[in-house]
C-alpha cells in the first residue's frame, strides 16, 4: 500500500510538472524533388503548436553541408485560432550531384515560470537562466541533385557596354559589365581584364542582390576605365549558365569591341595655345631661391616690427594720486622703505605732487635698469 | 631717543638682514606694549628676529615651541605637590617673563591658545585660586606658518583680536638674500649685546605717549575703523558684502597707540595720515572677518583695507 502510494505521488508530480507544457509538431509543407547543381529552391518547414505557446522561442539557423548550401529566406510566426504556427522558408542549393539528404535542426526553448519571475522581480544574481531547451530534428527531405558544370544557374542575362569607341590618346574609355537576373548570382566570380598596352583602372564589383525564393536576385556590375595611346580591342567576355527555365546549358558571350585611339592634343592644334615660357633649369631654381629668400626677409621684418611695436607702459600704482596727500597715503600703504623719504618730503610739504612723481619715475626706471 | 631706536636697529641688523617692516612692527609692539603675531613661510628669520630683539633689549626672554600635545599648564604653570613640606606649591610656567616667543602658535589646540587670553589682556595669570601679575614690559610675540593645513589650529577671533599687529613677512630682496647667504656661509654673524634695559624701555614708552595727534587725524582714524563696519558711508557699497564683521573698538585703541609709535620711529613729534596708512594693514588684517562671498571670490583682506583707506577723505 505504501509503495503504491509513493508511485502514485511520483506520477502525480510528473504529470503536474508537464501539465502546462505545450505540444508541437514539425512538418515539411513544400520541397522540390529534383534540382540541378547550383539551382536553388525553397523547402518550407512548419512548426505547429497545440496552443498559443507564448513562452516558447524557436531558434532555427540552417547550416550548410558538404552537398548543399542552406539559407533562411523568410520566417513567419502567427497564431491562428489560438494555435501558434511558425513557418520557415529555407533555400537549398545543391553543390554536388546525387541524392541530397537535407537534415536540419532547430532549438525549441521554453521560458519557465522561474525565469519569468526572475525577470519581473529583477534578480541579478541568477547564474543560469531557467530555460528548458530541446533540440529538434526537422523531418528529412530528400532531393535528387543532377550534375551541372555551368558557372552560374538561373535566369541570367549578361551585357557589356562602353561609353565611346573613338577616343584621343590618354582619354579614358568606360567599360561596364552587367550580370542580371536570378539564380546563384552569389557564386559569380568577377571578370579579370588584361589588354596589352592598355592601362586599366577598376573597383570591386558592385553586388546589388537580395535573397528570394529562386535564389539571389538583382544585378552585379563591374566598371573599368581603360586608357591607352594606341588603338586596342576589348576581348569578348563569356560566362556559362544553366538556364533553369528551359533546363539547358548556354554560354553568354559578348562581342569584341574595337576602340580607336587617335593622337592626343598638342599645343600646335589648339586654337588658344598657352604661351609656355622657356625657362631653363637654373633660371627656374634661381626664381625659387629668390622667392624663398624674399619670404625669409619679410618674415624677419615682420618679427622685428612686432618686437619693436610701440607699447604703452603699464601705469604705476601711484599714477592715480591727484594730490600730494593721496600720493603719500598710496606710498605708505605700500609699506616699502624705499618710499619713506618721499613720504616724509610730501608730509612736510617740501615737494610738490609732480616732483614726487618724477622722483618715483626715476626710481622705477633705475630699478628696471638694475634688473 | 631716536638714537636708542637706531642703536637697537643696528644691533638687530647684526644677525638679521633686511626685514625692516618686521623689525619696525616688533619695536612698535615694544613701545606700545602690544602683542605681535608674525606670519610668514618658514625660513624668513621670524624666530631669529624675535630672539635678536630680546637679546638687544636685555629683557627676560622665554621661548615656547607650540606643539599639538602642549597643555595650558606647560605655559602658565601649575600647582605641584611638595612631599618634603607636605604642601602644594605653585610652579610658574614660561609665561612669567618679559618677552614670550610663542613659536608656531597655530600648532597647539585652541585650549592652549586660549590659555594666553588672560595673560595677554589683563597681564596676569590665575593659577589655582591665586592671581599673579606679570612683569612689565610683557610682550607675546607669536609666529605662525600660513601654508600648512594639516595639523594646525587656526587662532580664534577673540585670540586674534588681542594681537595689536599681525605682520606678514615677505621674501628678502635679491641683494639682501645674497648678503644672508654670504654671511651664513662664512659664519660671520656678530654677537648681539644688550644695549637697553627695562628702565630705558619704560622711558621710550613714556616718550611715545607724548607724540601729538591732531583732532582731525584722530577723527580720520575713527572714520577708517568705522568704514570697515559701514563701508557704504564712504561710497564703498561694492565691498560691503565681503565684510562679515568690521574692526572692533580695540582696533581704534591700538591704532591710537601704534600710530604714535610709528611717528616716533620716524623721528616725528606728531602723527600724519601717512603714518596711519603705513601701519593700518598690520592693525586690521586679522580683525576684519570676511564673508564667505569674499572667500569664494578670492578677495584679499589687504585689498579691502587699501580700498577703504583710499576712499576715506584724508584730513
Amino acid at each position: 500500500m505504501k509503495q503504491s502510494l509513493g508511485r502514485l505521488l511520483l506520477l502525480f508530480l510528473l504529470i503536474l510538472g508537464t501539465a502546462d507544457a505545450a505540444q508541437y509538431k514539425w512538418s515539411v509543407l513544400k520541397a522540390p524533388k529534383e534540382l540541378h547543381v547550383g539551382e536553388g529552391a525553397v523547402v518550407r518547414y512548419q512548426c505547429l503548436f497545440d496552443g498559443s505557446a507564448g513562452d516558447y522561442t524557436v531558434v532555427f539557423k540552417p547550416t550548410d553541408s558538404k552537398s548543399y548550401k542552406a539559407s533562411m529566406v523568410t520566417q513567419d510566426d502567427r497564431v491562428i485560432n489560438g494555435k501558434r504556427i511558425l513557418q520557415f522558408d529555407v533555400l537549398i542549393t545543391p553543390v554536388i550531384g546525387g541524392v541530397l539528404d537535407v537534415k536540419l535542426d532547430a532549438l525549441v526553448r521554453r521560458t519557465t515560470f522561474g525565469s519569468i519571475e526572475n525577470a519581473s522581480i529583477g534578480r541579478d544574481n541568477v547564474k543560469k537562466y531557467d530555460f528548458k531547451d530541446e533540440k529538434v530534428m526537422m523531418p528529412d527531405v530528400k532531393i535528387q541533385a543532377i550534375d551541372n558544370t555551368a558557372d552560374l544557374s538561373g535566369e541570367i542575362t549578361f551585357a557589356v557596354l562602353v561609353d565611346k569607341v573613338k577616343v584621343r590618346s590618354h582619354e579614358p574609355v568606360h567599360l561596364s559589365l552587367y550580370v542580371r537576373g536570378r539564380g546563384n548570382l552569389n557564386e559569380f566570380v568577377p571578370f579579370e581584364l588584361n589588354i596589352s598596352g592598355v592601362k586599366h583602372f577598376s573597383e570591386p564589383a558592385h553586388r546589388d542582390l537580395s535573397l528570394g525564393e529562386n535564389g539571389y536576385e538583382g544585378e552585379i556590375r563591374q566598371e573599368f576605365a581603360l586608357v591607352s595611346e594606341k588603338s586596342y580591342v576589348i576581348p569578348p567576355f563569356s560566362v556559362s549558365v544553366f538556364d533553369t527555365k528551359t533546363h539547358t546549358n548556354k554560354i553568354l558571350r559578348s562581342q569584341p569591341i574595337n576602340i580607336d585611339v587617335e593622337k592626343g592634343f598638342e599645343p600646335g592644334n589648339l586654337l588658344d595655345a598657352p604661351q609656355l615660357n622657356g625657362y631653363s633649369d637654373w633660371k627656374r631654381y634661381g626664381f625659387y631661391a629668390f622667392f624663398m629668400l624674399l619670404g625669409v626677409i619679410l618674415a624677419e621684418v615682420a618679427r622685428w616690427l612686432w618686437v619693436h611695436r610701440p607699447r604703452r607702459k603699464p601705469k604705476a600704482f601711484w599714477d592715480s594720486a591727484a594730490t600730494a596727500k593721496e600720493l603719500s597715503i598710496l606710498l605708505s600703504l605700500r609699506g616699502e622703505s624705499q618710499y619713506l623719504q618721499i613720504i616724509q618730503l610730501l608730509d612736510e610739504g617740501n615737494i610738490s605732487l609732480n616732483e614726487a612723481k618724477n622722483k618715483l619715475r626715476l626710481m622705477t626706471s633705475t630699478d628696471e635698469e638694475k634688473r | 631717543m631716536i638714537k636708542i631706536i637706531d642703536a637697537i636697529r643696528t644691533e638687530i641688523a647684526k644677525v638679521v638682514v633686511g626685514q625692516e617692516k618686521m623689525i619696525d612692527g616688533l619695536l612698535i609692539g615694544l613701545l606700545c606694549e602690544g602683542h605681535i603675531l608674525i606670519e610668514g613661510i618658514p625660513g624668513l628669520a621670524k624666530t631669529t628676529t624675535v630672539k635678536a630683539l630680546a637679546q638687544t633689549l636685555g629683557l627676560d626672554f622665554k621661548r615656547v615651541q607650540f606643539t599639538p600635545d602642549l597643555l595650558p599648564s606647560d605655559i602658565l604653570g601649575a600647582e605641584v605637590y611638595d612631599p618634603q613640606n607636605n604642601l602644594f606649591k605653585i610652579k610658574k610656567g614660561p609665561i612669567f617673563t618679559n618677552l614670550l616667543l610663542a613659536d608656531e602658535i597655530n600648532r597647539a589646540p585652541a585650549k592652549v591658545q586660549s590659555a594666553l587670553l588672560e595673560a595677554m589682556q589683563e597681564r596676569q595669570v590665575t593659577l589655582s585660586d591665586e592671581s599673579f601679575g606679570l612683569s612689565s614690559p610683557f610682550l607675546v610675540m607669536a609666529t605662525q606658518n600660513p601654508i600648512e593645513n594639516e595639523g594646525v589650529y587656526p587662532l580664534p577671533e577673540a585670540q586674534l583680536d588681542r594681537f595689536m599687529l599681525k605682520i606678514k613677512v615677505g621674501y628678502n630682496t635679491p641683494d639682501e638674500e645674497l648678503l644672508i647667504a654670504r654671511r651664513i656661509a662664512s659664519k660671520s654673524s656678530e654677537a648681539i649685546h644688550a644695549i637697553v634695559n627695562a628702565q630705558v624701555i619704560g622711558e621710550l614708552q613714556e616718550a611715545v605717549k607724548t607724540v601729538h595727534i591732531d583732532e582731525e587725524v584722530e577723527r580720520y582714524m575713527i572714520a577708517l575703523v568705522g568704514a570697515t563696519r559701514e563701508p557704504e558711508r564712504f561710497g564703498l557699497e561694492s565691498i560691503k558684502r565681503y565684510i562679515q564683521f568690521g574692526a572692533s573698538p580695540r582696533v581704534s585703541i591700538d591704532m591710537f597707540k601704534a600710530v604714535r609709535a610709528m611717528a616716533f620711529l620716524r623721528g616725528k613729534e606728531f602723527v600724519t595720515p601717512s603714518d596711519i596708512a603705513s601701519i593700518i594693514k598690520d592693525l586690521m588684517r586679522h580683525r576684519i572677518v570676511l564673508s564667505y562671498e569674499a572667500e569664494a571670490e578670492g578677495i584679499d583682506v589687504d585689498t579691502l583695507i587699501e580700498q577703504i583707506v583710499t576712499a576715506v577723505p584724508v584730513p
